[in-house]
């Protein structure tokens, strides 16, 4: 099951470096007088409105489907585990100060600040995956923290600060190591996430202008061709649910495996 | 089973069938249900001049006169009209009408209607439709009399679209909220205002005692549903009988609808590429030239209108052009898609290898279908379009107050078949201001002068002096006429009603099929 996850992601990644130099035709080449079209030896996933090949289009989006969500887990995973076990190693005014900031950013709704963001202040797709790793970090800072607490009592960190290392030594290089099923997990549960958020926001019309190749995107534009070409939409549709489930089942693998004592 | 169980039983199986019969029950013949693409804002014209508003009013609101089948004026609260001289018009009000509160119909209010879009308290909308009125009183009980700067011939159709009637009294209390949802509005029209919100809709019931023919619906509910298929769906399942929200470039998937009629008819629209003349390299006529032969409009017709509609060969509505011209329309310069010939005009500017430009354009909607065409055409001539989506509220905001414009895609209707209705709207200087429609921001003294004479033009000198303008478009290429498409209306089998080009009262017309 593992190999399946793995290759569904190795595939994945392969289409996000190399998908515009894998895709048959230039993703933004139109044919208007083709316009939609059902699959044909042409077209592997048929054409969509404007005579653009469906197959090289999801081949060139996978860069913009999946490098973004890559970079709102790195922000978040590295943003997350700093401050997660600075809170629940240092304890005092600074967990009081970081919990409560956290109380306050998990009761804003996520998605409507996106929109806002994006949509209302115009910020761009840059300032939509800002937003959305600012935005996921308070929930991992909060796990993160209540591992830590646990962590710090047991006695090889009691031995540790006996021993008179210094804090950050003792939460990074003898912490961390115990946190790691837990931070790989969130890590691709943050992926997960920020994969389905962007989508929804392309298939919104925000962030990204119209044409680029973009699974989401793809969603929106070709929805009403579903009479023509259901490829067109179905497919981009299909692909981010697989990459979801394999990123989601992948992490609950990791998570039991790293636990265990190491990854089988 | 015992007695008792028997009666409970008997009484559960009475209330299930009652229930189910209720849930199930055919809507009344009488009542019919109307979907929008987009949500009525105000039941006046003078703050609710689009599409979705206008259909309301023109079921609650009577106007002076009308447009028939040819759209040309005809009586309605006027039955007849004379001029006195060129710039004055005497217009005979119907006797006997009531507004929908029994109030009797007066000169004085009719007059104070129209007036009102003078007022600049009110700000109306259609304010421009009225710039050459100097002057408008009640002779009498029933005669208005309209006094204009100048001869204009266009009055009337104008009239036609925005002098709609409400009483003086309601009226002159709201100067800027008459139509609210708060106020509401009240006229002499075939229907009157039952419910009027903003997110719940809008429900008209039949006014009793409306001086015409009697509307043969009781009550009819408007409901907006902004996504396309959601909407299609709506109308297949029988919740909506009725929807104007019908996109041609769909027509494939409404005209095969169990039970539901799709009428296709010629519309007063055009959509085109607005070049903003003062911004950049647009402000090179070669650039604007080279543009003009670089999109390939036909594509882009067939594309937008699916069949219904037709490639625009100039900046004027197609129904607008047969009114003034018939079947003879005047050789105007044209830009025919050619590649190679766009290339030589972009090398005789001062961007021969090209350039960048942002392009702003709604998220939503049939704009960044279009401008993903014309960025696509362009980059073949070195022209990189930077297209910069925005929510359609924002976008339309920023386009009216002519913010940061390059190329736009736009797409207006009309209501007239006058060119006065349009060419203002496109080459006048005061439209070129904030708020006005003119965004390429082309014109000049000398077009504000071409418009001024056209305006008082009959005749063939009107045609010579429309064909001028439109020449000077199309040479100068401030615009690229790109399509217009038919109107279509999706309707349950179960009604019927009349649909035209210059139709006011589609609303009113609407019956039970067989009626």
């Amino acid at each position: 099951m593992r190999a399946i996850l793995v290759a569904v992601l190795g595939l994945a990644a392969v289409a996000a470096v190399a998908g515009s130099w894998l895709a048959p035709y230039d993703p933004a080449a139109q044919d208007l007088a083709l316009g939609a079209a059902e699959p044909s030896a042409a077209h592997w996933l048929g054409t969509d409105d404007l005579g653009r090949d469906v197959l090289s289009r999801l081949l060139a989006g996978a860069g913009s489907a999946l490098m973004w969500p890559v970079l709102v887990a790195a922000c978040t995973t590295v943003l997350s585990t700093t401050l997660g076990l600075l809170a629940g190693y240092r304890l005092g005014w600074v967990d009081a100060l970081m919990m409560r900031t956290v109380d306050l950013a998990i009761a804003m709704p996520g998605m409507l600040v996106l929109i806002v963001v994006v949509g209302v202040i115009g910020g761009g797709y840059g300032w939509a995956v800002l937003a959305m790793a600012l935005l996921f970090t308070p929930g991992d800072i909060r796990v993160i923290r209540s591992l830590t607490l646990a962590q710090r009592e047991l006695a090889y960190a009691e031995a540790a600060r006996t021993l008179g290392l210094p804090a950050s030594r003792i939460m990074f290089r003898h912490l961390l190591p115990n946190l790691a099923p837990t931070v790989v997990a969130s890590s691709l549960l943050s992926f997960v996430a920020a994969l389905v958020a962007l989508a929804g926001l392309s298939f919104l019309g925000i962030g990204l202008p119209a044409g680029t190749p973009d699974w989401g995107l793809m969603v929106q534009e070709n929805r009403g061709l579903l009479d023509l070409n259901p490829w067109a939409s179905i497919a981009p549709a299909a692909l981010i649910t697989v990459v979801a489930c394999a990123a989601t089942l992948l992490g609950d693998r990791a998570f039991e495996s790293l636990s265990k004592g190491g990854l089988r | 089973m015992t007695s008792a169980k028997a009666a409970t039983a008997a009484v559960v199986l009475a209330l299930t069938t009652a229930c189910s019969s209720g849930g199930a029950a055919p809507q009344a013949r009488d009542s019919l249900v109307w979907a929008t693409a987009h949500p009525p804002n105000s039941l006046d014209i003078a703050h609710g001049f689009n599409t979705a508003s206008t259909l309301i009013q023109t079921a609650v609101l009577d106007t002076m006169v009308t447009l028939d089948t040819r759209g040309a004026p005809a009586p309605r609260l006027a039955t007849e009209w004379t001029q006195p001289d060129p710039a004055t018009y005497l217009f005979t009000l119907r006797k006997g009408v009531r507004f929908s509160d029994g109030t009797p119909l007066t000169a004085d209010d009719a007059a104070f209607s129209l007036r009102r879009h003078l007022d600049p308290k009110v700000a109306s909308q259609a304010a421009s439709y009225f710039t050459t009125v100097k002057q408008v009183e009640a002779v009498g009980d029933g005669q208005v009399k309209v006094t204009l700067k100048r001869p204009n011939p266009a009055f009337l159709a104008m009239s036609a679209i925005a002098w709609q009637v409400t009483p003086r009294k309601l009226a002159e209390a709201h100067p800027q909220d008459l139509g609210s949802p708060e106020v509401g509005t009240m006229g002499t029209g075939p229907f009157k205002v039952a419910k009027f919100s903003l997110t719940s809709g809008v429900v008209l019931e039949r006014n009793e005692s409306y001086w015409g023919s009697r509307p043969a619906l009781r009550r009819v509910e408007f409901k907006t549903i902004a996504d396309p298929e959601t909407l299609r769906l709506a109308v297949r399942s029988g919740e909506v009988d009725a929807t104007d929200g019908v996109s041609v470039r769909d027509a494939r998937k409404w005209t095969g609808l169990p039970g539901v009629k799709t009428i296709f008819y010629p519309g007063n629209n055009i959509g085109y590429l607005s070049l903003a003349v003062n911004n950049g390299p647009l402000k090179d006529p070669h650039v604007r030239r080279a543009i003009a032969h670089a999109v390939n409009r036909r594509a882009v017709s067939d594309l937008m209108t699916a069949g219904h509609g037709a490639p625009a060969v100039a900046m004027l509505p197609s129904p607008q052009l047969a009114a003034l011209y018939g079947d003879s329309l005047p050789a105007l310069p044209a830009h025919p898609y050619d590649v190679e010939a766009a290339r030589a005009e972009l090398a005789r500017s001062a961007y021969p290898r090209g350039f960048e430009l942002e392009a702003p354009y709604a998220s939503t909607g049939d704009s960044g279908t279009v401008m993903q065409t014309v960025a696509a055409d362009l980059a073949k001539i070195g022209i990189r379009l930077t297209l910069q989506p925005s929510p359609a509220d924002q976008y339309r905001a920023r386009v009216m107050q002519h913010d940061r414009l390059s190329i736009q895609y736009v797409n207006l209707a009309y209501g007239t078949p006058d060119p006065l209705e349009v060419l203002p709207d496109m080459v006048s200087r005061a439209a070129a201001e904030p708020e006005g429609f003119n965004f390429s921001g082309y014109g000049s003294a000398a077009t504000d002068k071409q418009l001024d004479t056209l305006a008082s033009a009959t005749g063939q000198d009107r045609k010579e002096q429309v064909t001028a303008l439109l020449t000077e478009i199309a040479e100068q290429v401030p615009y690229i006429p790109l399509f217009h498409t038919d109107y279509a209306v999706a309707l349950n089998e179960r009604f019927t009603g009349t649909f035209s080009t210059w139709s006011t009262d589609a609303i009113a017309s609407l019956r039970p099929a067989g009626r």
